[in-house]
């Protein structure tokens, strides 16, 4: 997969999966979603991102950038019931960013590999506005999630030599 | 079924929690929680559980091959994958390491009982 169709094609299936982990797991309803195109230049993450590696019949970097207001909500509902130290909030709610998009991309592999090649995906990790900069100058795909809680950006960042 | 000593392997801390707190509701302990698949094999040798929940994507060693080695110390290891992975190959995989259940995140405490359930009983049938 290396042509902007096939990352549109990628973006709309974590699109579907995002929007239904959020629906049944977390009772947040996506109101509208658009596709857009950025220049890396241009681009900026939100608050709080995590990002997950793709590879196998094609490689990519994904990442789901979230508004404060959404992913605080994210992890009320999806840490109901589990207790926590108030002083590490911020941790868990990385945590949080980080396990929904290893569920989302983790239960998309089966329509990303189709035709058969196994599909790996990485640990995630969890990156912060204040540390990430522009991105080049490559245009890149973002669709973006609105909620009544805020936003949800999630974005394909080609990795070099495979566009 | 009896309460099972259950060791929980999971490299996100909240999945853990979460993992722990369904197994607990289920009546069962978590004697052991492990984050990568190299201190899976290493506490698996000390703890000896009576299953073993395993995450595929982990640092320094995937669940796969950390089932396959505590498969090969033990071949009564009681071993059923929690993971968001949903490939067949990946199920099938997990199954030719040794794994006697597979269920995906996010996870639902119905499918995981009876994942638990089942692979109890066909390892004790097999005694």
């Amino acid at each position: 997969m290396k042509n902007a169709h096939d990352i549109k094609h990628i973006l709309e299936v974590i699109v579907n999966v995002s929007e239904s982990f959020l629906a049944s797991e977390i009772g947040i309803r996506v109101d509208r979603s658009e596709l857009a195109i950025t220049c890396g230049s241009q681009f900026h993450f939100k608050p709080v991102t995590a990002l997950m590696s793709i590879s196998g019949c094609f490689r990519m970097n994904i990442t789901f950038s979230f508004d404060q207001k959404l992913i605080a909500q994210i992890f009320a509902v999806y840490s109901e019931g589990l207790s926590f130290d108030d002083n590490d909030l911020a941790l868990h709610i990385d945590e949080t960013a980080a396990d929904m998009i290893n569920i989302v991309i983790g239960n998309s592999t089966a329509e990303l590999g189709e035709g058969g090649t196994t599909v790996h995906i990485s640990v995630p990790i969890v990156i912060h506005e204040a540390n990430a900069g522009p991105i080049g100058t490559m245009e890149l795909l973002s669709a973006t999630l609105f909620t009544e809680f805020g936003d949800m950006m999630i974005t394909g960042l080609p990795v070099p030599g495979n566009y | 079924m009896k309460s099972l000593n259950i060791q929980v392997v999971d490299d996100s801390p909240l999945t853990v929690k979460k993992i722990t707190q369904l197994l607990e509701n289920l009546g069962h302990n978590v004697v052991t929680v492990s984050a990568t698949g190299k201190s899976a094999i290493f506490d698996y040798q000390y703890t000896k559980p009576d299953m073993v929940t395993m995450d595929i994507t982990m640092p320094d060693m995937d669940g796969i091959t950390a089932t396959r080695r505590i498969m090969e110390m033990d071949k009564n290891a009681k071993i059923v994958m929690i993971t968001s992975h949903s490939q067949k190959q990946m199920v099938m995989d997990s199954i030719a390491a040794g794994a006697l259940g597979y269920v995906m995140k996010p996870v639902d405490i119905d499918k995981l009982q009876a994942t638990i359930e089942k692979a109890y009983s066909r390892t004790v049938k097999k005694k």
